[in-house]
């Protein structure tokens, strides 16, 4: 064997220890999202270094675009967000607004837009943008199913994120979930704000979130509000919890009935 | 037609100076035109706009007169919020005269400048005998304050006093209104609506966004959110 | 009228300018082909663009001529009269007819090419080089050509022999001006299609390349080359061009920004290979490019940081580069920060400006301060075009609607906050703009809508005639 070759391997071998050990590394790294149940689930909180994808049917977005605001917000630490999405989004349901980002306590200033004209162009830059340590999250928002999103690419980008420890947010709005090596997978519904004549208590950001898939605990479903002076997740104060950390099968649960009656 | 049962009584005129976009005069005409019974013209530390909208009832072209109430805004040098200042007899206009000119003279003669007015919210307690006063507050306020400001007034010699509610527009009137009513509840004082108006007509509002520049020393280009553009409403010109 | 003709056309005594039935009656088979001034002057600029191989500073002289200022080049191609023999060859190969000429000034050189090829004057020969050419080979124009002749002045050398003050006394000073440049004495600047840049390298190949490999080490050698030339001043690149020169004379340049001046070669390296991997239309090499010139066409004094002390620093370099690679791939207008706006209209409330440039000013703006324990006022997406929506008829005359239909949906009105009245700013001179009321909305499945009503009930919306119409309504976003 030649040295070249022999030096090769070395910085092969060493390339699959720094993956296979980043997981270990990062493992502890997990961000309380401030639902005390979700975050019992979640072995603490959401996992930096990894991917996590957010699924919702297309007229959820905006409640799905609050939710992954909301994770970006508390994982990125004050580090600034790569937003990428792709053009056709933004026709369907509107662009992100900076008010309404600073709206929600988060910080407008540290958000750099990428406008992607397709999905391979908004992938490819996700891939290289993970990979940049100084930043503190990456957001990727696609509209619809999309053949590119397949599982060589989920594993790219899960490798960028443990190898930088930046964590990767897929927004995927009016798309189905399929096989990829994400850390979690949720399913976000805008929730009602609650019941009663009190004027004071609705308008806050509300999420019927529920947690289909997690690498390392249960799943569950839980209202949680965003509460935009504390920039944090919280159980919702006035409405009264009717699935606690329900298993994911369970579609028939209380909460989607009253939904559905509402 | 139809009469509205309605009395507009928190009328700002151009003797407000530099707030006010409309003349008394107008407000009289328009008032006349909508039918509405009675107009109250309160400007900022001055009682000269009722003045000059007294004698306009006298015009032939007024066909419906309404009832002109006297009053004044006080408007405070310590951060209280304004008090709208209606005298209910001859004694208590005196006292509200009385008060006006000591804002304006002050304790001490040097130090306020030519149409300055310094008024405390204690020298208002001081005259309020005979007074109805309504509290206005501002679009955001500190309830705190604003009970605390009610049980003085409360507490003191006033013929009446009164919590105004006015939509601001500002996207948030019914949580607003919500929190002036258990306001209103807790202090035990009624709750009156009123729209505070700066002109008599939607025609008028560049010359109040000027106005606003002027007073803000800025120009119209620069102002931009400053100006209180959402605060462009009428009353007398709604029906 | 001919526009153009050729040598054999000319030859037969046909003339610019000369009606077309005139030339048909001299020679009756003539060839007509219809003007394309356009096409001219496209054809001129790719001459110059394949001129730029010999010198940066090439300028137009409309309609058919170039200026090549090549000061400092000619070595490079073998002494002037190579360059010169070079030029002409290659243009003639290409099927123009060339005439080229080399002289001190600019105005020199293009009277020699309209007597004689191939041509090079030393410096201080222009007079005598000119000396026997007609008059009409300056080029003054029509009335003062004729105006020469008029007053016995056949060639350059007479007019020459008349003390300037005569000449400028009667055509004039600008006359007397280009005959002074013709003769030598001073010189009107030419004007360069392109600025020169700060900095410039090239490599020629005698044998073309064509591989990517051995494009991307020409690059990556040009570049090293670049930053030593720049380090010694202490400068860095904000903008960089590559130009290749295919050997058929295309050239194409690609260019690449940053938002911060490169100091390495690694970065300018991986900011052309990111733009050359996505270019649309893939880098050709057809028969290879015998040349690659780099050039640094905007820099910047590099101030040093001591970096290491701050990880601040460091992690906005990061980001700052990250952003000029993904702006190399897709383009700088794609990478955007935001700028709040001064202003009430909620679609204008935000720029949405190139990162490169404005990274640091978006990372100091100040925006409007929320109000604590009040939910967001803002909707989180905003259609940057208010969608109509169908509202049956309003039973509360300025209020919102209890139901709508939005996108063939209707939604059921559950809780309503607002409205707040957003006044179009009359300053602004874009037509009559209505005042808007907008309502804070949630339906009866918890989705979150902004919407507005487009002008005051029974106030501002007419018809055709004046009568009082209800006025449209519209989602402008949707809340979280």
């Amino acid at each position: 064997m030649s040295g070249a070759r022999i030096s090769a391997l070395a910085t092969l071998r060493s390339q699959i220890e720094r993956i296979e050990t980043a997981e270990v590394v990062h493992q502890h790294d997990r961000v309380a999202l401030g639902h005390s149940e979700a975050d019992t689930a979640l072995k603490g909180g959401l996992a930096r270094a990894a991917i996590h994808e957010v699924f919702c049917e297309g007229r959820q977005g905006a409640a799905a675009t609050g939710f992954v605001m909301g994770l970006a917000g508390r994982v990125s630490a004050r580090r600034p967000l790569l937003w990428v999405r792709q053009d056709f989004s933004e026709i369907e349901t509107g662009a992100l607004s900076m008010s309404g980002l600073s709206e929600l306590g988060l910080d407008p200033r540290r958000v750099v837009m990428v406008r992607a004209a397709d999905v391979e162009s908004a992938l490819r830059t996700s891939a290289d943008a993970l990979a940049c340590d100084a930043l503190g999250a990456v957001v990727l928002e696609l509209w619809g199913e999309t053949r590119q999103f397949d599982l060589v690419a989920s594993r790219k980008l899960t490798l960028a994120a443990q190898s930088s420890g930046v964590t990767g947010l897929m927004l995927r709005m009016a798309a189905q979930p399929l096989p990829s090596t994400a850390e979690t997978r949720w399913m976000l519904r805008a929730a009602h704000s609650p019941p009663g004549s009190a004027w004071s208590a609705w308008g806050a950001p509300r999420f019927d979130a529920e947690l289909l898939r997690n690498r390392h605990g249960p799943c569950g479903r839980w209202i949680m509000e965003w509460n935009c002076d504390e920039c944090q997740f919280s159980e919702p104060s006035t409405y009264p919890q009717p699935v606690a950390a329900a298993p994911a099968h369970r579609q028939d649960s209380a909460v989607f009935r009253q939904r559905r009656a509402g | 037609m139809t009469t509205p049962a309605y009395a507009e009584i928190g009328i700002t005129t151009n003797f407000s100076f530099l707030r006010g976009g409309s003349d008394p005069r107008a407000y009289v005409h328009q008032a006349s035109i909508l039918g509405i019974p009675a107009i109250g013209i309160a400007d900022h530390n001055t009682l000269a706009g009722v003045v000059r909208a007294y004698k306009e009832l006298d015009n032939d072209k007024v066909l419906h007169k309404p009832k002109l109430l006297i009053g004044a805004r006080i408007v405070f040098v310590d951060g209280t919020p304004d008090v709208l200042v209606y005298p209910r007899d001859r004694a208590a206009y005196g006292r509200l005269c009385q008060l006006l000119t000591r804002g304006k003279r002050g304790d001490d003669i040097t130090r306020i400048e030519k149409g300055e007015c310094h008024l405390a919210f204690a020298d208002l307690l001081e005259f309020s005998e005979g007074q109805l006063l309504v509290l206005t507050l501002p679009h955001r306020f500190d309830p705190a304050q604003a009970l605390d400001v009610l049980a003085k007034l409360k507490g003191s010699r006033a013929a009446g006093v009164w919590l105004a509610a006015s939509l601001v527009y500002r996207g948030d009137d019914r949580r607003r209104l919500a929190r002036l009513d258990d306001l209103a509840t807790t202090a035990k004082v009624p709750l009156l609506a009123t729209n505070e108006v700066l002109y008599h007509h939607p025609g008028r509002r560049p010359l109040q966004d000027v106005l606003t520049c002027i007073r803000e020393k800025s120009t119209i280009d620069a102002i931009g959110r400053n100006i209180s553009a959402a605060r462009s409403t009428t009353s007398c010109a709604r029906r | 009228m001919i526009h153009a003709l050729d040598e054999a056309a000319e030859r037969l005594g046909l003339y610019i300018g000369q009606p077309l039935a005139n030339a048909r009656a001299m020679c009756p088979d003539l060839k007509v082909f219809d003007a394309d001034v356009a096409a001219d002057a496209k054809t001129l600029s790719d001459i110059a663009d394949w001129c730029d191989r010999f010198t940066p500073l090439v300028a137009l002289d409309v309609p058919h001529g170039l200026f090549l200022d090549i000061t400092g080049c000619a070595h490079l191609f073998g002494g002037e009269a190579a360059l010169l023999r070079t030029l002409v060859r290659a243009l003639d190969r290409q099927g123009f007819a060339v005439s080229a000429a080399i002289a001190g000034t600019s105005v020199c050189a293009r009277t020699l090419t309209r007597q004689a090829t191939g041509t090079i004057v030393a410096d201080g020969g222009e007079a005598a080089a000119i000396d026997q050419f007609p008059v009409s080979a300056l080029g003054a124009g029509e009335a003062i050509t004729t105006g020469l002749r008029r007053a016995g002045l056949k060639t350059i050398g007479d007019v020459a022999s008349r003390s300037s003050h005569e000449i400028t006394a009667r055509f004039g000073a600008r006359f007397s001006t280009l005959l002074a440049h013709a003769l030598g004495q001073g010189d009107a600047p030419i004007n360069p299609r392109k600025p020169l840049p700060d900095y410039i390298v090239e490599k020629r190949f005698a044998e073309p390349i064509a591989t990517d490999t051995m494009i991307a080490m020409t690059l990556s050698r040009l570049a090293d080359t670049l930053i030593a030339s720049m380090e010694k001043q202490g400068k860095g690149a904000r903008r960089l061009e590559a130009a290749f020169f295919r050997t058929d004379g295309v050239v194409r340049a690609i260019t690449v920004e940053t938002g911060r001046p490169v100091t390495r070669s690694a970065v300018i390296d991986r900011l052309f290979r990111e733009r050359l991997d996505a270019l649309a239309d893939p880098l050709d090499p057809g028969f290879g490019f015998d040349m690659v010139r780099l050039s640094a066409s905007r820099t910047e004094i590099v101030v040093q940081e001591q970096r290491d002390l701050d990880a601040h620093v460091h992690d906005n370099d990061e980001i700052a580069a990250l952003i000029d690679r993904i702006a190399a791939r897709i383009g700088g207008k794609r990478v955007v920060v935001h700028l709040p706006q001064d202003t009430h209209i909620p679609e204008r409330a935000v720029w949405s400006a190139p990162a490169q440039h404005h990274l640091a000013a978006a990372m100091q703006a100040e925006w409007p301060v929320r109000t604590e324990s009040e939910p967001p006022l803002r909707p989180l997406r905003l259609f940057d075009k208010p969608e109509p929506i169908k509202v049956p008829f309003a039973t509360v005359p300025d209020g919102p609607p209890h139901q709508f239909t939005w996108r063939r949906a209707l939604h059921a009105v559950v809780r309503v906050e607002g409205p707040e009245r957003i006044a179009m700013e009359w300053w602004q001179q874009d037509g009559k703009q209505l005042t808007r009321d907008y309502f804070r909305i949630e339906d009866a499945e918890g989705l979150r809508f902004w919407i507005f009503r487009d002008g005051l009930y029974e106030g501002e919306t007419f018809d055709g005639e004046g009568k009082p119409v209800s006025p449209n309504w519209y989602v402008h976003g949707l809340f979280a």
